[in-house]
C-alpha cells in the first residue's frame, strides 16, 4: 500500500528537526497520520496528500501554529512539517493519550459512560468552543471524528484543528460534515462562520445526550435512499426538528428511532426548552442560537441536578418540576424520585449525591470550568455509611452553621455531616443545604 | 454496565457488491491472482471505515461473471465477517449476464426499506461477449441501480474502457486502469475505503467540488508524485 | 578493466550464454560504465528481449546503455543547482531523453536496415508493423553515482545489490512480482519514461560499500533468491580480503561459469565499490 513514510524511516524536516516514524495511525479523508519520535518527545505528524495539501491549507496551518491554542483541550498544531523533496507537506501535533475514546465509540456504545461523564463532556465542548470563539477563530468542520472523550471523568480533546480560520476569511476551503452543517450551510446560501459552528454546537450536544440526530424522524424514515440529494433536503431544505411543539410531522418513529424516544423525558425542561429553540426558530434565524456560555450554564445546572436513585441509576433532579409538586419517576426502575439533599449555593442548586464534587465554578467565581480542581466531595460518614458528609478539598477553611445553633470550623480534609438547613461559609461563597 | 437506556445510534445497511470478470483471459500474467489478492487485503481497511461510520451497517456480496454470471458470494455479508475466497477462472467474457444478476439484486422487493446507497466495482479485463447493451438498459430501470455509486476498473490493455464508462454512468469519474498488480491494489483499497466512507458519511466537502447530479461527493484519486524523493541509504538493511 | 573516479571503482562483464552459442545468436545482453567527471560516474546493464519477434534486441541492448550513458554526459550541468543535487533532473527529464536517444538510433538503424518481412512470424507482423521498436525491446538497468547520492534506475526485470561495510546485502528496488499488463517493462513500449523505477538515496555516512547490477540472467542461474544475494556478500569479501583488481579480474570467468551451471541466459553484471580515504598515519 502506498504510504508516504514508513516504519523506521529517519525523516529530517526542512526546520532541521529530526524525526523517527513510529508507526501508521491512520489516515482520513485529508492525509495520513503518523506517530513519530523526536529525540524530546513523541508526537503525532498529520502529513496531506498531494491534492489537499495545497498552499492556502499551508497558510492556515503557519497562522495556527502562531495563534497557539484556545485552551488545553485542543491537539493543536504545533509546528509546520516540510520535507525536501516531497511535495506535500503536514504539521506535528500532540499525541492522543490513549485513554481517549472516539465519539464514534459512544455512537456505537462500545464505551458505557455515566451521564455524569457525558454531561462534563458536554460543558467541556461548549467551553472550548466559547474559548476558540473568543479568538475570532471558527472551526467549520466538525464531525463525529473530531472529538475525543474520557469514558471516566468526561474529559475531552479536540482534533483535527487543522481547518480552523479566522472568521474573517470568507474562502476556507471546508464546508462541514451535512449531519452538522448549519441549514444556511447546506443550502449554500453562505459561508461557515461562528453561527453555523453554535449550530453544530447543538447538534453535537444532542448527539451526545440524545445518541439521535434532531432532524432524524419519520421525515428520516420515509427516505428510501439516504444519499447527498435527500440529505440536503432533511438537513438544509426542509428541516423540521423532531420534537417541534407546533409541527407533529416529524417525530420519532418507534422502531426507528428510540434512542430519541428513550433520552427525551429524561433530562430537565430547561434542556428540552433550550434544544426546541435551537431547532425550530434557530433553524431559521442564526441569531437566535443559543450561545456557548449559554449551553455551558445550562449544561453545568444539567450536572447539578444529577440524582442517584435507590436503584443506583443516575436521573435528573428537575426543580421546575419540583416547584409544581412532582418529580419524575426514575426511569429505569420507574420508581418515584425521592427530593435528595441538595444544597444552595447563590443561584445554583446543586444535588448531593454520594460521590458528587463541587468545582471552582461553584466556589470561587473566578475560577471557572476546570474540572480538575475538585473543592469539595459528598463521602459517606465514616461510621453510619449510608449517611454522607461533604469533605473540605480547598485551602479555605469553612464555618458551619447547624440549624441547631452550632457552629464549628472544617478545615482541609475534614468533613461535616449534611443535614437539612446547616448553612457553609465558604469563604468566596455560602451555600445553604436543604434536604427532602 | 449500561449506566443510560437506549441503544446503539441508527444505522442503515450500505450494499457493497463487487462484479468480478474470471473470464479465461484474467489468467494470463496473474491477473486474477492479483485481484483475489487485491481484495483480500482490502477488507481490514473496509473494517476500519465501516467501524468508524455510526451511521452506516456494511454488508458485502460479490457476483462472478465469465461464460454466463453466478454468484460467488451471495448472502449478504455483514463487513465484520466478510471472508474472500478466491475466484477461479472458466470462459469468456458474459458482461450482460452480469449486469442482469445484478438487477436482481438491486429490485426494489429485494432491497431493505430505508438504505444508504449501495456501491457497485465491476472489474474486467476485456470485451464483453453477451448483449450488454439491452442488460445495461434493464439494469438502469432499477431505482437503486440509478442512485448505486458505480466503479469501474480496467485491468491490462485489452479492457474496453468504453463499455466500462457506460456502466458506470455520469458520475464524473473516469474508468480506473489498472496496469500492474500495485496499481490494482490501490484502486481496490480505494473504491473499499474512500468510496465507501463518501457513501455511508459524506464528509468535509472542498467548495470546488461540484455535488450536483453525483450521488455522492467523490475525491479524486492521489496523482503520481512527480517529485523524486531521497532516502536515507541506511533504511535500505 | 576498472573504471575509476575519485569515489568509486568498477568492473563490468557481459557474456552470452550458452544456449545462445550454440545457436549462433549474439549476445541480447549489453553493458557500459563511464566516468563522467571527478563527482560522476555511471555504470548501465541491459537485456535485449531475445525472442523471436525481439530479433534485434542485442541492437537495441547495446543502443540502451550508450544512450543512457551519452545522455547524462549531455545533461551533466543540469545535474547540481546552487551547489545542491536538482533532483528534477534526474527524473523524467533524464529519462525521457533517453527514450528519444534510443529511438533516434533504433529509427537510423532501421533506414539502413529495413526489417525483412520474411524472418517476422505472421502473427507478429501486424503489432511489429504498429510498432517496429518491438523487434529492438530491451531492459534497462542504470545506476549513478554523483556526490553523496546514489541513482538507481530500474525499467523491467533484473536486480539491484546494495552491500554494506558490514556486508549485510540488501535489494534497494525491490522486484515487481506480478506485473499483469504486459510481459515486462521496456524500452519499446509507448510511454517506457513513465515506467522507470526510479530512487534516490542518500550515503552521507558513506554505509554503502558495494554496489552490483545485473541482467534476470544471473538471478535466474541461482536456486533461490538468498544463494543469489549471497553473490554479493561472497565478492565484498574477497574484494576486502584480496582487493578489487581480483574481481575485475575474473568476473567474466564467474559469470560465465554460473551461467553456465545455471540458466544459460545472456548475463551482464556490473560491479560498483566504494574507494575508502585515506586516513592519516
Amino acid at each position: 500500500m502506498h504510504r508516504s513514510f514508513k516504519d523506521r524511516q529517519r525523516v529530517i524536516l526542512k526546520d532541521g528537526t529530526v524525526l523517527t516514524i513510529v508507526k501508521f495511525l491512520g489516515s482520513g479523508g485529508q492525509g495520513e497520520v503518523y506517530e513519530v519520535a523526536t529525540p524530546q518527545a513523541r508526537l503525532a505528524l498529520k502529513w496531506y496528500f498531494v491534492q489537499t495539501g495545497t498552499d492556502k491549507q499551508k497558510n492556515t496551518i503557519k497562522k495556527l501554529v502562531s495563534t497557539g491554542k484556545p485552551d488545553e483541550r485542543y491537539l493543536w498544531p504545533i509546528a509546520l512539517a516540510e520535507v525536501h523533496g516531497k511535495k506535500s507537506f503536514g504539521y506535528l501535533m500532540p499525541l492522543r493519550p490513549p485513554q481517549f475514546s472516539n465519539i464514534v465509540d459512544l455512537m456505537k456504545r462500545r464505551i458505557e459512560p455515566s451521564f455524569d461523564a457525558v454531561v462534563t463532556a458536554c460543558i467541556q465542548l461548549a467551553d472550548s468552543f466559547h474559548k476558540l470563539h473568543e479568538k475570532a477563530l471558527c472551526y467549520r468542520d466538525i464531525s463525529f471524528g473530531n472529538f475525543f472523550f474520557h469514558g471516566r471523568t468526561g474529559d475531552i480533546l479536540i482534533c483535527d484543528n487543522d481547518n480552523v480560520t479566522h472568521t474573517a476569511i470568507q474562502d476556507a476551503g471546508v464546508l462541514g460534515t451535512p449531519r452538522f452543517m448549519a441549514p444556511e450551510i447546506v443550502r449554500g446560501d453562505i459561508k461557515p462562520n461562528i453561527q453555523s459552528d453554535l449550530f453544530s454546537l447543538s447538534v453535537l450536544i444532542f448527539y451526545m445526550l440524545m445518541m439521535h440526530h434532531p432532524l432524524e424522524g419519520k421525515q428520516e424514515a420515509s427516505i428510501k435512499c439516504f444519499d447527498l440529494p435527500a440529505m440536503t433536503k432533511l438537513y438544509g431544505e426542509q428541516p423540521i426538528f423532531i420534537f417541534d411543539p407546533l409541527n407533529r410531522s416529524n417525530r420519532p418513529l418507534p422502531g426507528y428511532h428510540d434512542n430519541a424516544l428513550a433520552f427525551w423525558p429524561i433530562y430537565t425542561e430547561k434542556v428540552r426548552q433550550t434544544f426546541i429553540k435551537t431547532f425550530t426558530q434557530g433553524l431559521r434565524m442564526p441569531s437566535v442560537r443559543p450561545s456557548e456560555k449559554i449551553w455551558r450554564d445550562i449544561l453545568i445546572d444539567l450536572k447539578n441536578s444529577i440524582v442517584v436513585c435507590d436503584c443506583g441509576m443516575e436521573n435528573f433532579y428537575d426543580i421546575d418540576k419540583l416547584k409544581q409538586g412532582v418529580l419524575n419517576k426514575c426511569w429505569a426502575c420507574g420508581s418515584l424520585l425521592k427530593p435528595a439533599s441538595r444544597i444552595k449555593i447563590e443561584n445554583e442548586v446543586i444535588v448531593l449525591n454520594m460521590g458528587t464534587k463541587l468545582y471552582g465554578h461553584h466556589l470561587n467565581k473566578y475560577e471557572k470550568y476546570k474540572f480538575k480542581h475538585i473543592l469539595a466531595e459528598v463521602i459517606p460518614h465514616p461510621i453510619q455509611r449510608d449517611m454522607m458528609g461533604l469533605k473540605n478539598l480547598s485551602r479555605q477553611t469553612w464555618n458551619i452553621k447547624t440549624k441547631t445553633g452550632k457552629s464549628y470550623a472544617i478545615d482541609f480534609g475534614k468533613s461535616f455531616t449534611i443535614e437539612d438547613g446547616t448553612v457553609v461559609d465558604f469563604g468566596e461563597t455560602s451555600g445553604q443545604i436543604r434536604k427532602g | 454496565m449500561k449506566m443510560r437506556p437506549g441503544g446503539e445510534l441508527a444505522t442503515r445497511p450500505l450494499e457493497f457488491i463487487w462484479l468480478a470478470d474470471c473470464s479465461i483471459s484474467m489468467k494470463t500474467s496473474g491477473k486474477i491472482d492479483a485481484l483475489n489478492d487485491a481484495i483480500r487485503k482490502s477488507i481490514p481497511f473496509m473494517r476500519e471505515v465501516a467501524y468508524e461510520n455510526p451511521n452506516a451497517q456494511v454488508y458485502v456480496r460479490a457476483i462472478k461473471f465469465s461464460s454466463g454470471a453466478a454468484w460467488h458470494i451471495e448472502s449478504r455479508t455483514p463487513v465484520e465477517s466478510f471472508e474472500w475466497s478466491d475466484l477461479v477462472v472458466d470462459g469468456v467474457t458474459d458482461l450482460g449476464a452480469a449486469l442482469l444478476m445484478l438487477k436482481e439484486a438491486l429490485k426494489v422487493s429485494e432491497m431493505s426499506e430505508r438504505a444508504l446507497p449501495p456501491v457497485v466495482v465491476l472489474i474486467s479485463d476485456g470485451q464483453p461477449t453477451d448483449d450488454y447493451k439491452t442488460a445495461l438498459a434493464s439494469l438502469m430501470e432499477e431505482p437503486w441501480a440509478v442512485k448505486a455509486v458505480k466503479i469501474a476498473i480496467a485491468i491490462g490493455k485489452s479492457a474496453n474502457k468504453r463499455i466500462l464508462k457506460e456502466f458506470c454512468g455520469d458520475n464524473g469519474i473516469d474508468v480506473l486502469s489498472a496496469d500492474n498488480a500495485e496499481t490494482l491494489v490501490e484502486y481496490i483499497k480505494w473504491v473499499s475505503t474512500v468510496v465507501l466512507q463518501a457513501a455511508s458519511s459524506p464528509a468535509s466537502q472542498a467548495e470546488q467540488a461540484n455535488t450536483m447530479g453525483i450521488n455522492v461527493s467523490i475525491p479524486v484519486i492521489d496523482d503520481d508524485d512527480d517529485l523524486l524523493e531521497t532516502i536515507s541509504v541506511e533504511d535500505v538493511w | 578493466m576498472i573504471i575509476t573516479n575519485k569515489n568509486w571503482r568498477n568492473t563490468f562483464e557481459t557474456v552470452t550464454g550458452k544456449s545462445h552459442v550454440k545457436i549462433k545468436m549474439p549476445n541480447q545482453d549489453a553493458a557500459l560504465s563511464k566516468t563522467i567527471s571527478d563527482e560522476i560516474l555511471i555504470t548501465a546493464v541491459a537485456d535485449g528481449h531475445g525472442s523471436k519477434r525481439c530479433f534485434r534486441s542485442h541492437l537495441g541492448a547495446n543502443y540502451a546503455v550508450e544512450s543512457a550513458v551519452t545522455i547524462l554526459e549531455e545533461i551533466q550541468d543540469r545535474l547540481f543547482k546552487d551547489g545542491a543535487l536538482n533532483l528534477k533532473a534526474f527524473g523524467k527529464f533524464y529519462t525521457k531523453q533517453i527514450v528519444k536517444l534510443w529511438r533516434d538510433k533504433v529509427d537510423a538503424d532501421l533506414k539502413e536496415h529495413p526489417l525483412e518481412e520474411n524472418i517476422i512470424e505472421d502473427n507478429d507482423k501486424k503489432s511489429i508493423k504498429k510498432n517496429p521498436y518491438i523487434v529492438y525491446g530491451s531492459t534497462l538497468l542504470i545506476v549513478i553515482l554523483v556526490k553523496d547520492f546514489i541513482v538507481c534506475y530500474q525499467l523491467g526485470d533484473g536486480d539491484i545489490l546494495f552491500i554494506s561495510k558490514s556486508k549485510k546485502v540488501s535489494k534497494p528496488i525491490k522486484r515487481d512480482e506480478r506485473h499483469i499488463a504486459n510481459d515486462t517493462s521496456s524500452l519499446c513500449l509507448l510511454k517506457p519514461e513513465k515506467e522507470f523505477k526510479i530512487k534516490v538515496f542518500r550515503d552521507l555516512k558513506h554505509v554503502l560499500k558495494m554496489i552490483i547490477i545485473s541482467t534476470d540472467g544471473y538471478s535466474n542461474s541461482f536456486s533461490s533468491e538468498h544463494d543469489f544475494m549471497k553473490v554479493g556478500s561472497d565478492l565484498i569479501e574477497i574484494a576486502l580480503e584480496d582487493g578489487f583488481e581480483v574481481i575485475d579480474e575474473n568476473l567474466k570467468e564467474w559469470i560465465e561459469e554460473t551461467s553456465n551451471l545455471g540458466s544459460g541466459d545472456d548475463t551482464s553484471v556490473s560491479v560498483l565499490m566504494r574507494i575508502e580515504e585515506e586516513s592519516m598515519a
